[in-house]
């Protein structure tokens, strides 16, 4: 038997996809924060190429 | 030392991705009529200003205030409640639908004072219009580096310096990420917009034979080993890819007639291409983005750059050495 | 620079001579045909195809059957140690013009044994134009094979010649697969003409484009 869960709840037991599809502009935020993960991953491979002639000298 | 040009490229970009999401979603009556005509009672934001000071509370609790909305339309707006302030408030942002009947903006819900600057609102697409800022830039970039690219393929051909390939490549590398963030956010995007990830629209083609292209450039600069044969023929490469790819798959389609949205005959040429199409605020921030990923691109570029100075440096350093000894 | 028609019409000769003596790459390039178009049809099993899938199915034939038969045309010069010999003999324009030649030729012989065979196995494919068919075809064939001389040169001088070649070759042929593959949809399943001649006019100046840049370009591939 399942209880009839409180409204409050239900609004915020919702799944993550549900959330973004009603407050769209969090799609938009999560745009920004792929690009700035896109970014960071660039980053970390300059610093590899870095250390890597740190290693030599 | 931090050179300022950098500090000034963090705060540009910084100001501009903040203009782009902060700034209201506003629309007007003329919206606001488009979803009562099929009869679609969403509410969707609209600004109103107020004309006349001069609240009439009705028989349901309600109050009826004159005004006008951003483009200068003139309507009566009803408001739930009596916002504090009133007085001297210009207008309002609110959360509304339209009643036909009395010609009247029924607000729900006040959202917040009259936005001085806002953004249009586009049926269908509302907040996640702002995606356009983030996405369109990265896309155009992608296309920018390739260009780049082969401008240092053609040189390095004309002056044989390696110097020119190692440019090249790190182009072509920056246009692959690029490439894949473009893909990768149109795709969430599309995913809450359009209901799919994917649904080979022409430019989700054009993105994705893009991304073939520098999945190519890089399987080929991997399959050589020695230097200058490696250079030469990706530089090749590229020119191939280039007068073959973009012109045939961008530029032809748009300048032949055909039914495709987007051909010669067609109005809709995209909002870059057709002028008026995109609000003037929004173009701005667009351009000033691009501008920004450009910079950034090139700063990207010299830091690439510099480590790989020294990496050449250090080999000759090292060769030499090694003749030396012997 | 300089095209010399001499060597190339030589080389031309040559190609097509050792490949009538030996009949490797055609003896090859046929068995491939004739299994790629009986997995079609086997996986078909005697079902009637929509005709844009039919349409698909030939252009994705005929596109593997000539990334297998192109891919030879400089690898075999560089097996056999030919390579230097040619590059003291003639100037690279005309090379690539006598590759470009053998190339065409094979390329479109190819394309006829594909496209027969497909008509003659799937009885349900119906061309409304067969005139217009043929043409694009013959187009389409001309296009891949100007593509994918050049390519074929580049991939030559690399480590992993075999799979390379494909990878290469797809982002390039794109735009001509697009343009031929609707071409051919206005051929089998339009009533007139004129809807195909932007497509037609995409192909031709495909074809224009890719061998002027291949003839600037082939210089720089072929000197090491």
């Amino acid at each position: 038997m399942t209880l009839p869960l409180p409204k409050q709840l239900a609004r915020e037991s919702r799944t993550m996809y549900e959330f973004l599809e009603q407050n769209s502009l969090f799609v938009v935020l999560t745009i920004v924060l792929i690009i700035w993960a896109g970014l960071f991953f660039y980053l970390l491979r300059i610093d590899k190429r870095v250390a890597k002639l740190e290693d030599k000298s | 030392m931090i050179k300022w040009w950098k500090i000034v490229l963090f705060v540009w970009i910084g100001v501009f991705s903040a203009l782009g999401i902060m700034t209201p979603i506003a629309g007007g009556l003329s919206d606001l009529a488009i979803f009562a005509e099929v009869g679609d009672t969403r509410l969707i934001p609209v600004a109103m200003k107020i004309a006349d000071h001069d609240l009439t509370e009705q028989e349901d609790g309600t109050f009826l205030v004159a005004g006008e909305d951003k483009y200068g339309d003139d309507a009566m707006f009803v408001l739930p409640e009596k916002p504090a302030g009133f007085s001297e408030a210009e207008g309002y942002l609110l959360d509304a639908r339209y009643d036909k009947e009395n010609h009247r903006v029924v607000a729900a819900e006040i959202l917040g004072d009259y936005p001085g600057w806002s953004f249009p609102y586009i049926p269908g697409l509302g907040e996640r219009a702002k995606i356009i800022f983030f996405h369109v830039p990265m896309s155009w970039m992608t296309v920018i580096a390739f260009l780049v690219s082969m401008w240092f393929g053609i040189k390095y051909l004309r002056k044989k310096n390696l110097i020119d390939d190692a440019k090249s490549a790190y182009a072509a590398g920056l246009g692959l990420l690029f490439c894949i963030l473009a893909t990768v956010t149109g795709s969430v995007w599309a995913q809450f917009n359009w209901g799919t990830f994917w649904n080979w629209d022409p430019r989700e083609t054009s993105i994705f034979v893009l991304l073939l292209i520098y999945g190519a450039y890089f399987t080929l600069r991997s399959a050589i080993e020695v230097d200058e044969k490696r250079a030469r023929l990706s530089a090749v490469y590229s020119i191939l890819a280039f007068v073959t790819v973009p012109f045939f798959i961008f530029i032809m389609p748009r300048i032949l007639p055909g039914l495709h949205p987007g051909s010669a005959d067609d109005v809709n040429a995209g909002p870059v291409v057709s002028s008026g199409g995109m609000d003037a605020g929004m173009r701005v921030i667009l351009y000033s983005m691009l501008l920004g990923c450009i910079v950034l691109f090139g700063w990207l570029m010299s830091i690439q750059m510099r480590v790989f100075r020294i990496t050449q440096k250090q080999e000759a350093d090292d060769i030499a050495a090694a003749e030396a000894i012997s | 620079m300089a095209l010399a028609v001499k060597p190339a019409s030589a080389l031309f000769q040559k190609d097509v001579r050792s490949e009538l003596r030996t009949r490797y790459t055609l003896n090859a390039l046929l068995m491939f045909v004739v299994i790629s178009i009986s997995v079609v049809l086997f996986s078909v099993a005697g079902e009637t195809l929509q005709p844009e899938i039919t349409i698909g199915m030939l252009w994705i034939v005929m596109f593997f059957s000539a990334m297998s038969g192109m891919s030879r045309t400089f690898v075999a010069e560089e097996e056999k140690g030919t390579t230097m010999t040619l590059q003291l003999l003639a100037s690279p324009s005309s090379i690539y013009a006598g590759k470009l030649l053998f190339n065409l030729l094979l390329i479109v012989c190819l394309n006829a044994v594909i496209v027969v065979l497909f008509l003659l196995t799937m009885e349900k494919f119906a061309i409304s134009q067969p005139g217009l068919f043929w043409l694009v075809i013959l187009l389409g064939g001309f296009g891949i094979a100007s593509a994918t001389t050049i390519i074929a040169a580049i991939i030559a001088k690399a480590r992993t010649k075999g799979t390379l070649f494909p990878v290469l070759s797809f982002p390039i042929l794109l735009p001509l697969i697009m343009a031929g593959i609707s071409a051919t949809k206005t051929a089998v399943m339009g009533t007139t003409w004129e809807a195909a001649i932007p497509d037609l006019q995409l192909l031709v100046s495909y074809i224009v484009v890719v061998i002027t840049t291949s003839f600037l370009l082939f210089d720089y591939v072929w000197k090491d």
